[in-house]
């Protein structure tokens, strides 16, 4: 009787086990939900920074240009949003402009802004991801929506005409682009900052 | 013992396989051949941003074109990375995306049936071909003598990736065998001078470009399409030259014609002119020291004066007759008095005669002993009686001058156009009044010391 009790006890109730038992099997999920869902943040050396330079005159500049062109929308209010809060171009230029970048690249793919803008959308952070090397995109899957804020994914009716247009998804289009309209400005001044900052070491 | 059999049946089991391995060794040097038989170029046409860019490859071997060979594209897309067959044309293989990679290296593989028999990467902005320049435009300048190129490209609008060039412009007369000259510029428009050209001759141009600055690369584009044009004849600039060398060489003679005649005239003529002397009273003293002239008299004789009206002044005691003149003060000097032929009482009062700026200007002098024209100014050096006293006066005549080597008090002032009356050597009236007549002939029978001035 005693010697079953004992082993029992050894078996199940022994302090050490369950803290075995939980390490190795309960936090790292805990921490892998835990972790924050951004890009990874990636450093550039000095000596690569005229090589970025010359990428970003050559195949971003224009581009931007072309994309602020594009979303000359003057309705737009100078309200914060919530993909850009918590994050600022004063710390660390590179972990903006990767975090801005990633967020525009998901926006490619929303169907509520029209196709010529999602292509420089897609030009956009396809040549700048290229040039910071070394910087990626987290996937994240199921969270597009809550990633685009008002760039959602407007599901065909078959019933609805596709001309027409309601209210509320023409309200939800213009903030979309307001939306993009604030991150492009953001990330081309950060670009200019990162930019200048290299040129003056 | 059975361990040991296996061991060895094990070991040459290896042996042999990794024999068959090595001897694909000659197979590899045959792929090789082949492999040099497939080789193709690729070159890639950028647009403006949002548009289609192409991509063109082709055997270096035309006869490959009709075999069953096909050119697989991979990594060339911004999306996942995805292979895409490049479209078969007659003479090459094409594709055309707006969703090329500018940053990635992209990958071509030949493929034959199902092996691969060559391939190559590239990055699509080290292999481009700009377009062919087009519009090309010329207009001749006639001020200029020259002719002006225009032309346009695609590469000039604001949104091209590719916007730096360089432009080859090829020119050779028409129908001539000659070779093709060649004119390096970086902007849509050249300068071809005419002297350069063969007159009334016709010319043939065409323009090509290549990818300027350091970050595009790749080939150079086609030509243009061919442009005439005819030079004119050139009588106008023999003309010219005839017309410039007659012009140049008059203005040359002219100018050392000019240089001989002022070095000649340089002295007498030119500096009197330009730079006149001034007049140096030294110098004129020096003159006037020496002998008068000949037919210049300087006598008080008064038969020198027989023409002239000559009214005594026996004495300056008189103020009113002393108003018509400038008041002189006589030295009290008895011989210099005699020589003046004036009275020797003279009123205690010295009066001074102030010392006048003389002008630059010369009084016409006397000639020949005709003094009606002529004025005689007189300074009379005022001295105090008692510097009289006590320093010793040493005159000089000099001219009907008198002149005291007493620099302390001597106000020696000449020539100044002053005309005094002559004192008559009357010494036996001393104290008369000077006639009121003097003052109306003040104007006759003067001589003025600037007659005796000299200009050196």
């Amino acid at each position: 009787m005693l010697q079953t009790v004992w082993i029992k006890r050894t078996a199940s109730n022994h302090p050490v086990t369950k803290v075995f038992f939980r390490s190795i099997f309960g936090i790292p999920p805990l921490i892998l939900v835990l972790l924050p869902v951004t890009s990874s943040d990636c450093e550039i050396e000095e000596k690569n920074k005229t090589i970025i330079m010359k990428d970003y005159i050559h195949l971003l500049h224009e581009g931007i240009e072309i994309l602020e062109k594009a979303i000359n929308f003057a309705n737009c209010s100078s309200k914060e949003y919530s993909s850009l809060k918590n994050h600022t171009c004063d710390d660390k230029e590179v972990t903006f402009i990767v975090h801005v970048t990633c967020k525009l690249k998901q926006l490619v793919k929303a169907n509520n802004i029209p196709e010529n803008l999602s292509h420089s959308l897609e030009v956009y952070s396809h040549h700048a991801l290229g040039i910071l090397k070394g910087c990626k995109c987290d996937e994240v899957n199921g969270t597009e929506k809550k990633a685009g804020g008002p760039c959602f994914f407007v599901e065909n009716d078959p019933n609805k005409n596709p001309g027409e247009k309601s209210a509320k998804e023409q309200k939800k289009e213009r903030k979309c682009k307001c939306l993009i309209k604030k991150m492009v400005s953001d990330v081309k001044n950060c670009w200019r900052k990162f930019l200048m900052t290299s040129n003056g070491d | 013992m059975t361990v040991l059999s296996t061991t060895i049946g094990i070991i040459f089991f290896l042996l042999h396989s990794s024999s068959g391995e090595s001897g694909c060794g000659k197979d590899d040097g045959f792929e090789d051949e082949e492999q040099d038989d497939y080789e193709f170029t690729c070159y890639s046409q950028l647009q403006g941003h949002g548009q289609e860019h192409t991509l063109t490859c082709y055997f270096n071997n035309l006869t490959l074109h009709s075999n069953d060979l096909e050119l697989k594209l991979c990594g060339a897309f911004m999306s996942e990375p995805q292979c895409e067959m490049m479209i078969k044309r007659e003479n090459d293989y094409f594709m055309k995306s707006r969703s090329f990679s500018l940053i990635n290296t992209c990958e071509i593989n030949v493929i034959l049936g199902r092996s691969k028999v060559n391939y190559k990467s590239f990055k699509i902005t080290k292999i481009v071909k700009p377009e062919a320049p087009f519009d090309l435009n010329i207009t001749y300048r006639k001020a200029a003598n020259d002719f002006v190129l225009t032309f346009s490209t695609t590469h000039s609008w604001n949104d091209h990736y590719v916007k730096e060039l360089i432009h080859d412009i090829a020119y050779h007369q028409e129908k001539s065998q000659s070779d093709w000259t060649h004119i390096r510029s970086s902007y849509p428009h050249i300068t071809l001078l005419e002297r350069k050209l063969q007159p009334n001759s016709t010319y043939e141009v065409k323009i090509r470009s290549f990818p300027g600055g350091e970050y595009f690369s790749g080939y150079w584009s086609d030509w243009s399409p061919t442009v005439y044009f005819r030079t004119p004849l050139r009588p106008k600039a023999e003309e010219l030259d005839f017309v410039m060398l007659f012009i140049i060489t008059l203005s040359f003679s002219s100018g050392i014609l000019g240089i001989v005649v002022i070095c000649l005239l340089w002295e007498k003529r030119i500096k009197p002119v330009l730079w006149p002397n001034l007049p140096d009273h030294k110098t004129t003293l020096e003159q006037l020291c020496r002998k008068p002239q000949k037919n210049f008299s300087n006598s008080f004789n008064p038969e020198c004066f027989l023409d002239d009206k000559i009214h005594k002044v026996d004495g300056i005691q008189s103020k009113e007759e002393v108003e018509g003149f400038l008041q002189v003060s006589l030295p009290q000097d008895i011989n210099a008095a005699e020589k003046f032929g004036l009275s020797p009482d003279w009123p205690s009062e010295n009066n001074i005669i102030p010392p006048v700026a003389f002008g630059g200007n010369s009084p016409p002098t006397c000639l020949d002993g005709n003094f009606n024209t002529c004025d005689l100014s007189v300074l009379m050096a005022s001295k105090s009686p008692n510097q009289q006293e006590n320093s010793k006066n040493e005159a000089h005549s000099c001219g009907g001058l008198l002149l005291s080597s007493d620099s302390r008090n001597s106000a020696l002032v000449f020539p100044f156009p002053l005309k005094l009356g002559v004192l008559s050597p009357n010494p036996t009236a001393p104290g008369q009044p000077i006639n009121a007549d003097l003052r109306l002939s003040q104007e006759e029978a003067y001589v003025t010391m600037s007659s005796f001035y000299q200009n050196k």
